[in-house]
């Protein structure tokens, strides 16, 4: 038999103004199953809970409600008073008389009234409450990191500083991503590589972190505190334990390839490292290139190779990492210039990315930093930037703002002018977005100081006359048509969500937006939290971001990731679903509406281990107890603990009182 | 293919080698397909700045011409092919102003059928392989600038008729016939259309860069598939030429014709002799006449 | 009916968004008709058809739904799970004999503690105007 005690508070005059406590509580008694009520001034006050437990232990009590302020205040602190008195938390329950009762209402009567439906409906309610128990969860103190741009590196550096060890996933054959291939940073114009290739070097020689180059994610299971990863290690044809880095194979390779670290401006060998401070520094061979594996023929790398670590046998292998929590930093792509037909993208040499600008000017680039146009060599004069092409364009391209190509154009404006002295540069923009610490006055020094010409106004036409490309587009600010000769034309085209980050996405049960970047759970507060627990994300993954931003993401998602494994065991709420395998018929509607993917089927086996039947089964690590299963089970199989439905309909019930 | 013929006004008037030479491809083709008996004007440059209702009951009265025979309509002038894919699009959706042109038309007008640009039908249904072995009279590597004009390919999501930037079908079509088709970036460029008649010098300096462009891409002649930009390339191509003090001798032919020499068509039934710019000494010095 | 009827409101609502709007209601002292009872679930997508049913039964005569946004579930689409349900569930209701009047499907947020008050009210008004669900609770069981 349930014995229920009720304690109604008179919040000061806060309730009692409007609320007959003492009625409420007289009437509350006679509740059946009702055996103890009360009112007092102040419930959540020492004495008040004194009172709440010294009822539960006098009376016996299975079950208690409060009837005072929200749930939403206090109701941790009576759950708490409740424990400590010895009654499972889950047992007590608030009606909630203050913020939607006593506060909005201004008769007594109907406040009275309206109380004691209030403690009605939570009596009715608490009397088919089962007592429920915290979920713990053991965690894997181990961390997986998915893509070794400087995001990744940032997050896997902080992660091992907070001494949980790292596994650093890369899907290329050396750490760095985009920031490697930059020439300067704005707005300090300090060297990407100066500034990068340290941290680089750090990854790689902390012991904690594990570098796996050249890799990809194959497989994700299990959830917050314990995923099981499956990695695929693509095929290198180096062994990379035996490699010392030492250069000679990749001197002596006789094929040259375009290279994709140069976007296209340089050339690379069929067994190359992208650039030379790749970490780690071990090469690879570029199968669709190399003469050996597709000819039969050459064979030099294996020959020369002092350690004998060239493999052409080598496989694709899996290995399976076991971790607590994952961080996505799987950054971006930038739109190719070929997908700009009207800007000449694709059709001339001299029409190029911002990216390719960058090695244009870098002095460890295909030029070594001495500026030429890739079609002829020759120093560009006049170079026209070309701002938000395909980015706040929504007709044709992308309806977002790539957010630094406004930044990166200033200070290649300054690049130029500091190689070209008296070189012309005009910048073509919608609008100049420069909201950062010191990036205002970056740009201003850009315009004002270092000689860039900025006109507002889209471009609506690249084309080649003669020698010279012509950049034809409209100054708004003139209302005027503009006609621009020049040599070299620059296009910021828009950051993009990179390849197979959806198929990611999906392996890691994680969401993504229509234009493919990463869904944080919460846009404000909880920015890199993605909706599945334990997956963080950081960096351009989620939408484009400058380095600092990308960084900064990194360590609040290395924190949570340390908050996270900082317990040997995690606990969750109890408030849960959970199946009645005797009644489900496992038609997966459940399955279907989990916004979590917290439900699968499970086997139910004889003895002899055949299978009878399938039934729904809910993983209570991945549960968050939304409870939106319920009522999609047409076999009422599936219930939510706290808000099952005999306890919601008991509340209901209650109303008939009315 | 159950085409019907709407050859517009511009067939019947300033431009009838349009007219006969895509008639004679028709027939040289087999394609079997016909004039609609009863097409309407589309009202052309001006009345859609006028007069929507009429505008489009217009075309709508060419759409029923088409059903009354029950046929797809080809069209070969944009303007009259932009004016009917829209008046199609207005009955379909089936708003404010289709009741309104059911009311001045008098009628409920289906809009079901097919329709497409000649250039469409020989490119994507006839087929470049076919008309390929149909040339007996090669174009001899004639280095041919397609000119596009503005309206074919915009906007784009009505014409749907080629990529807007870079259209090639013209390209495809000359070079099956063994051209060269010379690659240049003004395919799309305005020419100026109606305001050769209202300020004619916007006209000549636009048509001029279009001529300029062409000839310094190397094209020797300029094909085209606008009476308009037909108009203001070739009868004006003297006071362009004139004006800037600069040579171009740039035939302009209609790709009909073009494809038409190729075929062995008798070049009197192809009317290359009504064009202004003499395409005559060029042809025989290619060795296609 | 009497003078004095008041309507009897059943209000489902999600923890997250519309019950935390009640409780600014509260909070900001934005008074509204207390014709109203809420009960909590942790998410609009909890909400049960056969609630809404139920709460007929016993003598509601309007049931008022209310959850986050579009896009704004806390369980990221719990509220576009619901919101499939009850357009579905309308029709049903009707086949029943529950009046789609009296059936209230809104959204308010943590942050519309005004807006929360406002539909009360105006739910209660137009409750009042079509007077208590006799037609349906003086059926009896069977009819039902």
């Amino acid at each position: 038999m349930a014995r229920i005690g009720v304690f109604v508070c008179w919040c000061g005059s806060n309730i009692a103004e409007t609320v007959n406590v003492s009625k409420a509580s007289e009437i509350s008694g006679n509740i059946p199953g009702v055996v103890y009520s009360v009112d007092y001034k102040y419930m959540c006050s020492d004495p008040g809970q004194t009172l709440l437990k010294n009822a539960i232990k006098e009376h016996n009590l299975t079950g208690a409600v409060v009837a005072s302020c929200s749930p939403r205040m206090h109701e941790k602190t009576f759950r708490k008073a409740a424990k400590d008195a010895g009654m499972n938390p889950y047992m007590l329950e608030m009606a909630n008389i203050r913020e939607q009762c006593s506060w909005v209402h201004d008769n007594k009567d109907e406040g009275t009234d309206k109380t004691i439906d209030l403690i009605r409906m939570m009596v009715e309610k608490v009397k088919r409450n089962h007592p429920l128990e915290d979920i713990k969860i053991p965690v894997t103190k181990k961390a997986l990191v998915i893509g070794g741009g400087v995001a990744g590196i940032q997050a896997a550096l902080d992660i091992a500083a907070g001494g949980v060890p790292v596994v650093l996933v890369e899907r290329e054959s050396s750490i760095g991503g985009k920031m490697a291939a930059l020439d300067e940073t704005f707005p300090t114009l300090d060297c990407s590589q100066c500034i990068l290739t340290p941290k680089m070097v750090e990854v790689s020689q902390d012991p904690l972190i594990e570098i796996m180059s050249f890799s990809e994610i194959e497989k994700v299971e299990g959830y917050v505190g314990n995923f099981k990863a499956t990695i695929r290690k693509k095929a290198r044809y180096v062994d990379t334990d035996l490699c010392t880095g030492c250069g000679t194979c990749w001197l002596k390779c006789p094929v040259k390839v375009t290279s994709e670290f140069e976007q296209g401006l340089g050339k690379r060998k069929a067994i190359y490292i992208p650039f030379p401070q790749a970490i780690p520094s071990r090469p690879r061979i570029d199968p669709e290139n190399c003469l050996k594996l597709t000819k039969d023929r050459c064979g030099i790398c294996q020959k020369v190779c002092p350690t004998k670590a060239i493999n052409y046998d080598d496989v694709d292998r899996l290995v399976e990492v076991e971790v607590g929590a994952i961080v996505v930093t799987t950054g971006y792509k930038i739109m190719p210039v070929s997908e700009f037909p009207e800007y000449g993208g694709g059709r001339y040499k001299d029409v190029v990315t911002a990216l390719q600008f960058e090695r244009m000017v870098c002095a460890s680039g295909p030029t070594l930093g001495e500026l030429q146009r890739p079609s002829d060599g020759k120093l560009p004069e006049t170079v026209v930037f070309v701002k938000c092409v395909g980015s706040r364009d929504p007709e044709h391209h992308h309806s977002y703002c790539s957010k630094i190509c406004c930044m990166y154009v200033a200070k290649q404006t300054m690049l130029y002018r500091h190689k070209v002295h008296n070189g012309n540069c005009y910048v073509f923009y919608i609008d100049v977005r420069s909201n950062g610490k010191n990036y205002e006055e970056f740009v201003r020094r850009a315009q004002e100081k270092e000689g860039a010409q900025y006109i507002r106004g889209r471009v609506s036409q690249v084309y080649k006359d003669g020698e010279d490309l012509v950049v034809e587009g409209a100054d708004t600010l003139t209302n005027s048509q503009v006609k621009i000769k020049c040599d070299l034309v620059v296009l910021a085209t828009a950051m993009e969500a990179p390849d197979g980050i959806k198929e990611l996405a999906q392996k890691l049960g994680i969401s993504y937006d229509q234009n493919g970047f990463l869904t944080e759970a919460h846009p404000k507060l909880k920015p890199i939290e993605s909706s599945t627990a334990g997956v963080f994300l950081a960096g351009c993954a989620l939408s484009p971001r400058d380095i600092p931003d990308s960084v900064s993401e990194a360590s609040g998602a290395a924190a949570k990731v340390l908050g996270l494994l900082s317990k040997d065991e995690m606990h969750k709420d109890g408030v849960v679903a959970f199946v009645n395998e005797a009644t489900c018929v496992a038609c997966q509607n459940c399955i279907r509406v989990c916004p979590f993917v917290a439900i699968q089927l499970k086997d139910i086996c004889n003895r002899k281990g055949e299978v009878l039947r399938q039934v729904a089964d809910v993983n209570p690590g991945l549960c968050v107890g939304c409870g939106t299963c319920t009522p999609s089970c047409p076999s009422r199989s599936i219930e939510l603990k706290g808000f099952t439905d005999a306890e919601l309909f008991a509340e209901i019930n209650a109303l008939a009182e009315l | 293919m159950n085409y019907g013929y709407y050859p517009g006004c511009s067939a019947k008037s300033t431009s009838p080698e349009f007219d006969a030479s895509t008639l004679a491809l028709i027939d040289f083709l087999d394609l079997g397909i016909k004039e609609l008996k009863d097409w309407v004007c589309c009202g052309a440059s001006s009345m859609h700045a006028v007069d929507k209702i009429i505008h489009t009951s217009l075309s709508a009265m060419t759409l029923d011409a088409a059903n009354s025979e029950k046929k797809d309509i080809m069209v070969q002038c944009p303007a009259c092919l932009a004016h009917v894919l829209e008046a199609k699009e207005v009955l379909n959706e089936n708003g404010e102003l289709a009741a309104d042109v059911k009311e001045a038309v008098g009628k409920e007008i289906e809009a079901k059928m097919k329709i497409s640009h000649f250039s469409s039908i020989l490119h994507d249904e006839y087929g470049l392989d076919r008309i390929k072995e149909k040339v007996t009279k090669s174009l001899n590597a004639l280095k041919v600038a397609s000119y596009y004009g503005c309206l074919i390919v915009r906007p784009q999501e009505l014409m749907k008729y080629d990529d807007p930037e870079n259209p090639m079908k013209m390209d495809d079509l000359v070079e099956a016939c063994g051209a060269s088709p010379v690659e240049w970036p003004f395919k799309t460029k305005c020419c100026g259309a109606g305001t050769a008649i209202s300020d004619t010098p916007i006209t000549l300096d636009l048509t001029y860069e279009i001529l300029r462009m062409a000839k310094q891409n190397g094209a020797e002649c300029i094909t085209v598939l606008c009476p308009l930009c037909h108009n203001n390339l070739d009868l004006r191509q003297k006071k362009i030429e004139e004006r800037y003090g600069e040579k171009f001798d740039l035939p302009i032919i209609y790709y009909t014709q073009l494809i038409g020499l190729a075929f062995g068509l008798d070049p009197k039934v192809l009317q290359l002799d009504r064009l202004f710019v003499d395409p005559f000494p060029l042809l025989k010095s290619k060795g296609i006449l | 009916m009497s003078e004095n009827w008041e309507p009897k409101i059943v209000t489902f609502v999600c923890n997250w968004c519309t019950y935390a709007g009640a409780d600014l209601a509260g909070t900001s002292r934005f008074k509204y008709s207390p014709n109203i009872r809420i009960i909590k679930t942790p998410c609009s997508g909890r909400i049960d058809p056969m609630f809404i049913v139920a709460a007929f039964e016993k003598g509601a005569d309007a049931v008022l739904i209310s959850g986050c946004h579009p896009g704004d579930c806390h369980y990221n689409e719990g509220n576009y799970n619901a919101r499939r349900k009850f357009i579905m569930m309308r029709r049903l209701l009707s086949e029943l004999g529950i009046d789609n009047e009296r059936v209230i499907f809104a959204w308010c947020s943590a942050s519309e503690g005004i807006k929360f008050a406002r539909l009360v009210n105006e739910v209660s008004e137009k409750i009042k105007e079509l007077g208590p669900f006799d037609e349906y609770h003086n059926l009896d069981q069977e009819e039902r």
